[in-house]
């Protein structure tokens, strides 16, 4: 992230203590990740420590400091989703995108996380991928799913 | 001026001052482990806990962070009190079964085992926050702060590195109710008690070697020394111990 991408998010949100968070999500959203460097720069930028930064930075689970995928994929595997195969769905998923639980595809595309409950049971099994909800997830679908975002 | 009742005795404090001195004023002990007189209160530990009497209604506030109001009775060691602290110090005994602080407190309220489960019996923070609230408010460094949330909650330097905001002033060391915080030099003078204070050189075949001298400044490849410190103090120790040679390099 440059200074001057920064700097126009700053003047977005203002300096004041709140809309720090504001700021890191922002960072956040465009960057997939919190970086040093630009932490860095928030913090020289606004005169706030980077203690405080990092606080926040590990505090909050939205918040990353490692670099993750594009897409973030959430599997739930809550009672519900549990009960109706969510783990089989999670397992299928990993075996085709060769990763672990909470671990990043290599191309970048994908970060794979379980997730307790997304309050929607009435349709599970169910993965989110970024904003979109997946209901009634077979594991011949998802690689139909899966094609849907790069 | 406001007059209340702590402990069946009547006292007249100023408004704004808090029940915690006020007690003190008429020299009833009331247990702490977060409060420092010159930093605003926290109310983390809640040791200090009392029972307040208004409109006939009790309730159970810190009164580190409680200032007093007109008519308040204050019983500052009623059974539930007493009760609840039991609780709070089982759990710090649970948190942290060696630290002496915590198991005078136990002495003190009778408390000898704990009901919960022991993790780490190593574990010497109580994350009262008073290093964190020291840095920040007296010294306004504000180089450490809390890292982490829930189980993993815990006081560092940000990114696990030495940076320039800490003064090395040790606010924090002083400040430490169990001593987990500790200085540099402490970790260091540790290290050096565990690897001895000469090692043998194995790369550059130069023999036993002085651990704080090296004659090629820690810098051969595979230097496991180096290694091993860098592991420990995320930055060298012999660097830490002199920060003028830090500059230069």
């Amino acid at each position: 992230m440059t200074k001057e991408e920064l700097n126009s998010i700053i003047e977005e949100r203002g300096t004041g203590a709140p809309p720090l968070v504001g700021i890191l999500q922002e960072i956040q959203k465009r960057e997939h990740c919190l970086p040093f460097r630009t932490l860095e720069m928030v913090a020289e930028r606004l005169a706030t420590p980077m203690s405080r930064l990092y606080s926040l930075a590990t505090f909050y689970k939205s918040f990353t400091l490692k670099p993750v995928g594009r897409h973030a994929i959430d599997v739930c595997l809550g009672t519900t989703c549990h009960v109706c195969g969510g783990r089989r769905i999670m397992d299928r998923l990993l075996l085709a995108l060769h990763v672990i639980e909470g671990g990043t595809t290599s191309d970048h595309r994908f970060t794979v996380t379980p997730v307790r409950c997304l309050g929607c049971c009435s349709i599970a099994p169910v993965i989110r991928i970024d904003s979109t909800v997946y209901g009634h997830v077979t594991q011949s679908q998802l690689a139909k799913i899966l094609e849907k975002h790069d | 001026m406001v007059t209340l009742e702590i402990d069946g005795q009547e006292i007249e404090v100023e408004e704004g001052t808090t029940v915690l001195k006020g007690a003190q004023k008429l020299g009833i002990y009331i247990p702490t482990l977060c409060y420092e007189e010159t930093i605003k209160p926290y109310g983390a530990c809640r040791l200090c806990v009392v029972e307040t009497i208004v409109n006939d209604r009790s309730m159970f506030q810190s009164s580190c962070s409680l200032s007093v109001a007109e008519g308040m009775i204050v019983k500052t060691n009623s059974k539930p009190v007493v009760k609840g602290r039991k609780i709070l110090l089982e759990l710090y005994l649970s948190r942290c079964p060696e630290v002496k602080r915590v198991r005078e407190l136990c002495d003190q309220y009778g408390v000898t085992e704990t009901r919960f489960t022991t993790f780490d019996k190593s574990e010497d923070c109580v994350l009262c926050g008073l290093c964190v609230r020291v840095c920040e408010e007296l010294v306004g460094a504000r180089a450490i702060d809390f890292v982490g949330r829930g189980t993993e909650r815990k006081v560092d330097v940000p990114f696990e590195r030495v940076w320039d905001e800490c003064v090395a002033c040790g606010a924090c060391t002083y400040v430490c109710p169990t001593g987990h915080i500790q200085n540099e030099a402490h970790r260091v003078a540790q290290l050096k008690r565990q690897l001895g204070i000469q090692r043998k050189c194995r790369y550059m075949l130069m023999g036993a070697v002085s651990n704080k001298l090296c004659p090629n400044n820690y810098e051969c490849w595979r230097c496991e020394y180096e290694q091993r410190t860098e592991y420990r103090l995320g930055e060298h120790a012999v660097l830490a111990l002199k920060p003028a040679q830090r500059q230069g390099g």
